[in-house]
């Protein structure tokens, strides 16, 4: 087995068919790339989202626990009115 | 047996499976791509007909193969999916399409650009090239329809009936360069027989389709890691996996806390399984 063109020059010219040869060759390894870092970059994506959406949702009982907390501090009277107020900030932001 | 098959339907599973095999896929796909391409560019010995543009080859035929064997295991995977109700034979399923539709367009391009100086014509309407084109919408249809449904097991299913029915092209492909008179030519490599090229030529084609396939098994299990991620966002197993390290207790302190964290934990996670 030995290298079939003379020179690098010939082997870019690929005996007169140096454009089909190489825009081929070329467009091929693009669309590999393509669809291979495409799937990488969303893979990618998918994992930070997944990160963001657990410290959102450990913020939340934070906050949630901390509220509990200071109502069973509070005398009993207030509870009601603070219940109330408590469900409108409950909800989660999205 | 069986019942060691079916344990990889749990999407846990499938990821673990997944992430074995992740980087084996990739070892190959590299090495022998590019061992195979060097080899078919610069040391395969040129065709006394074609020249040097037969060299197109080395990715002609592995894509175009490819891209059928991708379609078949398409569609296993959809008849799996619906015979057996596997959640994780749809998420292959969707994962292999796309790459597959690339192999179908590079096929499609690199035949084109092979025929030009060959045949003299950029595009004809044979057999061989027409039912190619008629694969590369097949594979457009699967992933739109399923992209195209709100819930998942429904897109799951109706792209499923499609690829399976879709299968009906894959003999036609193969067989059109015999039943029909087309400008393409017959087949280069036959299983049974001897190959119709030379064995110089046959190695280094042999080779790039070792690779290719790699590489399609490659991106799929990368793909696949990411829709069965998608699919199970909210389920406990990722959240586990994924969400980074455990926060520790907020320091509100008061042994009650953890009692109401676990409630509210709990209460988190029921919400919306798709």
């Amino acid at each position: 087995m030995e290298f079939q063109f003379d020179s690098m020059s010939d082997f870019f010219n690929m005996g007169g068919y140096a454009f089909f040869v190489w825009t081929s060759f070329i467009c091929t390894f693009l669309c590999m790339a393509g669809v291979l870092f495409h799937s990488v970059i969303v893979s990618k994506k998918i994992k930070q989202g997944v990160q963001k959406e657990r410290a959102r949702a450990e913020r939340i009982m934070a906050a949630r626990a901390a509220r509990k907390l200071k109502q069973q501090a509070k005398p009993k009277a207030q509870i009601s009115n603070n219940l109330e107020h408590t469900e409108v900030i409950d909800e989660p932001k999205t | 047996m069986w019942k060691w098959i079916n344990s990889f339907a749990k999407p846990e599973k499938a990821y673990w499976l997944c992430d074995v095999l992740q980087n084996w896929f990739a070892v190959v796909a590299i090495a022998s791509l590019s061992v195979g391409l060097v080899w078919g560019l610069g040391f395969a010995p040129s065709d006394y007909q074609q020249g040097d543009s037969y060299r197109i080859i080395y990715i002609h035929v592995p894509s175009a193969i490819l891209a059928m064997g991708a379609y078949v295991a398409m569609a296993i995977a959809a008849l799996v999916g619906i015979v057996w109700q596997w959640r994780t034979a749809y998420m292959f399923m969707v994962a292999i399409a796309p790459v597959g539709a690339v192999m179908t367009l590079i096929s499609l391009f690199t035949g084109s650009l092979w025929g030009k100086p060959m045949w003299g014509t950029w595009w004809f309407w044979d057999a061989r090239l027409t039912s190619q084109l008629i694969l590369l919408f097949l594979y457009l249809g699967v992933i739109s329809l399923y992209t195209a449904f709100e819930d998942k097991q429904q897109a799951g299913k109706a792209a499923g009936v499609m690829a399976m029915v879709g299968v009906i092209n894959i003999p036609i492909i193969h067989f059109s360069v015999e039943w029909w008179n087309t400008l393409h030519q017959g087949a280069s490599i036959t299983k049974i027989g001897k190959p119709s090229i030379a064995l110089e030529m046959y190695v280094p084609l042999l080779v790039c389709i070792l690779g290719f396939a790699a590489f399609i098994g490659w991106v799929t299990i990368i793909r696949m890691k990411n829709e069965i991620i998608l699919r199970d966002l909210h389920r406990p197993w990722v959240a586990k996996r994924f969400g980074g390290a455990e926060f520790a207790s907020v320091d509100v302190g008061g042994a009650k806390l953890s009692d109401a964290e676990n409630n509210d934990k709990q209460s988190l996670k029921s919400g919306g399984n798709d």
